[in-house]
């Protein structure tokens, strides 16, 4: 039996494993992280202006060559490794689960921060009232989570604060505030830094949404709009989504939250190595996890407490490949968002390069349940995100409007014309918790490590189709409102099925039949060991999911500080008294 | 046809044949001439041929067999090595490419060919001039875009803000910047123990060298 070396192992140090480790380790708990990927310092991002490094070859995702996904539309069909996803041309991080090594995926993300609203927890009785029980799917598990906003608002706040985030309030306490989202659950206080700079060509986007009736607000980002110590504000150089951050503007937590927790003394990170599997005892506790280092040794490390942060789909493959799914529910209700990207030329330059994706303004009025979704066509909304920045060249050539000539003069003029005036909106629809889309593990495809690939079985549905065509109604006569010359939705149906918001798979729930978590992600079969991330969404909405996935880390900390101590429900789990 | 832009001494994979074959499709793809420069003056066949000669090496042989195709159905069709040819003559033959009707492929496989050409014609055209292509910043001037900017000011994002006149710079540049000024750039005080020595020792030496053979052509 392998000997313990910390209180805590933390499986993947990056948006939710770093909050929790910097917790745990102010608490007093010794934490042992074991980390995929790099240990980036300070400097490793400087001459990161390099789009073919990271965004058309991917440079710092995890690859199908080392950490292959298979996909397949039905259970009836035979899975391919993931064909989006390989091939001799440019790929693009968003159909990839995000960034390796420490910081995870807060390393290259748009730093989109969301608060969910408080419908989004309260799914399944907010459509029940508007619509009744008739509108949901057969084979559809549409739930209210085990957590509520209110809950969860005091850890939103100690987020943003942690993370430095950027916007504007709409809604203090039950009062709007000008100039915020309107729909905005009611907020403890302001963010701590005001929004940031706009793109270039949001203006045109706000005049024409608010003529039309709807209240575009500044994105909240997770970017410095102000220098806060180490980090610098942004400077908008555009080299942003898929990039680390040459000034320390973006929250990745290695700058936000790690040294915080190093300067405790009881953090020690293994980088470049990958936990292969959680072992547990004959009494049914987690004893330790196996990794390979990077020379192939296989190692064991032992921790009173385990916790899976190694993002969605990986800590469900980590689960199987434990055999730690005595309900069949590890897998289960896997959900994404449908983009439905929507692309248009203005006639003038947007300077489409320059500036934070999320310097575009969102209209939030068609998420959630504002239109009547009573003929069931499709169930929850999304924002529109105006999209006009950190776009650079490959990306944005080759997102190429219909009929272009792909070669000779008539290409080259499209070349000379069209990139320059470009801008974007997009949409976040959720897909919904349905049988038919699942994971497992693959049955014959293995890593190079000979562990076994993860299978997602998913395809886009009827209800996709109807949200993506009402919301890419809603763009079009915001485009035409810009006066844009000429605009181009993408396929309804992408060829993807990776859209980096992975969710469910070890959804939460109270009742230990039908979930893997409880509402502090702590696993039903194994109680010392603990799944976060957006994993543990039972249901999807609208919004990107990383500052929601900060916040339950936050809760669950809370939780393990709680109970860890005595006559608390883990007492006794650690062999060193922390309080 | 403007022959002697490939410098044979320096090609990592391709042959000289193959090089100039591939430089006409490409000089088709984004055509230019030295006032306006396309795909060959910007250097997007070195820029195909490092990548085939490092990452890419996976799309070698479908390189080396397509090119032979290529250059045969211009013999076939007109006489002459595909880079002899006229550029109306050149055009011929791209479009048979991309319509899949060039003799010798698989069903699918000349119009595969064509995408993948396609695509890192794209990449060598707008990466930065480090990998190859893009010679003095050629591409990025072609569409308006100012480079590895450090960053962009308020006054200049702006709705039909020109910046045609704002220096292009590249990673160089930024190399340079780092070096000269890196408190412009991100610092950390860190803090993190020695630890237990994260990364392990290498491999021994033998199994590192990395074998050529299975790349024959
Ligand atoms: C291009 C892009 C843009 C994005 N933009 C946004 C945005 O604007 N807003 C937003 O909210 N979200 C965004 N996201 C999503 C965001 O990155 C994720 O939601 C977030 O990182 C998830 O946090 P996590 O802690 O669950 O997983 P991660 O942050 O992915 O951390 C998991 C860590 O575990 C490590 N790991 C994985 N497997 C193992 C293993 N077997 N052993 C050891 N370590 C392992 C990984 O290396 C990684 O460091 C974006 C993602 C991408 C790819």
């Amino acid at each position: 039996m392998a000997a313990k070396q910390a209180d805590v192992v933390i499986v993947g140090l990056g948006a939710s494993g770093a909050v929790l480790a910097r917790e745990l380790t102010e608490a007093g708990m010794h934490v042992l992280a074991i980390e995929k990927g790099p240990d980036y310092g300070p400097d490793d991002f400087w001459l990161k202006f390099d789009e073919l490094r990271y965004s058309a070859r991917c440079g710092i995702s995890p690859t199908m060559d080392t950490d292959p996904i298979t996909w397949r539309p039905n259970g009836a069909a035979t899975a391919r490794v993931a064909p989006w996803a390989v091939g001799p041309g440019a790929g693009n991080p968003l159909f990839l689960p995000p960034s390796l090594g420490v910081g995870g995926g807060s390393i290259h993300w748009a730093c989109w921060f969301w608060r969910q609203r408080e419908e989004d927890f309260r799914m399944r009785s907010v459509i029940r009232e508007r619509f009744g029980d008739k509108v949901f799917p057969e084979g559809s598990r549409i739930v209210d989570w085990p957590v509520s906003y209110q809950e969860l608002e005091p850890h939103y706040a100690a987020v943003e604060a942690e993370q430095g985030v950027s916007g504007q309030a709409g809604n203090i306490s039950g009062e709007l505030i000008p100039g915020g989202n309107p729909f905005e659950a009611p907020r403890s206080g302001p963010f701590p830094h005001p929004p940031i700079r706009p793109s270039a060509s949001n203006q045109p986007f706000v005049e024409a949404a608010s003529k039309l009736g709807y209240h575009p607000f500044p994105a909240a980002a997770a970017i410095l709009s102000e220098d806060d110590g180490d980090r610098k504000a942004c400077v908008y150089c555009g080299f942003c989504r898929d990039y680390g951050c040459h000034v320390g503007a973006k929250a990745e937590t290695q700058n936000t939250t790690l040294p915080r927790a190093f300067a405790t003394g009881r953090l020690e990170v293994l980088a470049n190595c990958r936990v292969q599997r959680v072992n547990v005892d004959r009494d049914g506790r987690a004893r330790s996890v196996s990794y390979v280092d990077a020379r192939g040794d296989v190692h064991e490390a032992a921790g009173d407490l385990v916790v899976l942060a190694a993002y969605a789909l990986e800590n469900v493959r980590l689960l199987l490949a434990s055999g730690i799914n005595r309900n069949g529910a590890v897998g289960k209700w896997y959900t994404i968002h449908n983009y439905h990207w929507f692309s248009g030329d203005m006639p003038r330059d947007t300077l489409i390069y320059a500036g934070a994706a999320v310097g575009g303004w969102v209209i939030d009025d068609p998420n959630a349940n504002w239109a009547d979704h009573s003929d069931g066509a499709f169930l929850w909304g999304s924002p529109i995100l105006y999209f006009a920045g950190d776009t650079q060249p490959i990306e944005g050539v080759r997102n190429l409007p219909p009929d272009t000539p792909l070669w000779g003069a008539g290409f080259k003029d499209y070349l000379r014309s069209s990139y320059r005036r470009r801008f974007g909106m997009y949409s976040q629809m959720a897909t919904l918790p349905l049988e038919s889309n699942f994971l497992d593990l693959d049955p014959t495809v293995k890593d190079p490590w000979g562990q076994p690939a993860l299978r997602i079985t998913h395809n886009w549905g009827d209800h996709d189709r109807a949200g993506g065509v009402w919301l890419n109604g809603i763009k079009q006569r915001i485009a035409e409102e810009m006066g844009a010359l000429r605009t181009w939705p993408a396929p309804m149906e992408p060829p993807y099925h990776v859209t980096t918001h992975e969710h469910g798979g070890h959804v939460m729930g109270d009742d230990p039949a039908d979930s893997v978590v409880n509402r502090y992600q702590q696993s039903h079969e194994v109680p010392n060991l603990f799944v976060i991330g957006g994993g543990s969404f039972p249901t999807m909405n609208g919004y990107n999911p990383t500052g929601t996935i900060q916040a339950l880390a936050l809760w669950t900390a809370d939780y393990i500080k709680q109970e860890t101590r005595r006559g608390g429900a883990l007492t006794g789990a650690l062999g060193r008294a922390t309080a | 046809m403007t022959g002697g832009t490939i410098d044979a001494t320096g090609l990592l994979f391709l042959s000289l044949r193959e090089a100039e074959a591939l430089d006409a499709l490409v000089a088709r793809i984004i055509p230019g001439d030295a006032a306006d420069p396309g795909a060959r003056e910007a250097g997007v066949t070195t820029y195909i041929d490092r990548a085939l000669a490092g990452p890419y090496a996976e799309w070698r042989l479908a390189y080396r067999d397509g090119m032979r195709l290529v250059d045969a159905f211009a013999q076939a069709s007109y006489g002459k090595r595909i880079g002899q040819l006229a550029d109306a003559d050149q055009d011929e033959i791209l479009a048979a490419l991309q319509e899949d009707r060039v003799p010798g492929f698989a069903a699918g496989d000349g119009a595969r060919f064509f995408d993948m050409i396609w695509a890192h014609t794209i990449e060598g055209m707008f990466s930065d001039p480090a990998y190859g292509g893009n010679r003095d910043a050629a591409g990025w001037r072609l569409i308006g875009f100012p480079g590895a900017q450090y960053g962009y000011s308020a006054d200049e994002m702006r709705y039909g803000a020109d910046l045609t006149g704002k220096p292009i710079m590249t990673l160089a540049d930024i190399r340079r910047l780092a070096d000269e000024q890196p408190n412009l750039f991100y610092q950390r005080r860190d803090h993190r123990p020695p630890g237990r020595g994260a990364t392990p020792p290498m491999p021994p030496a033998e199994t590192t060298l990395e074998s050529d053979q299975s790349q024959g052509g």
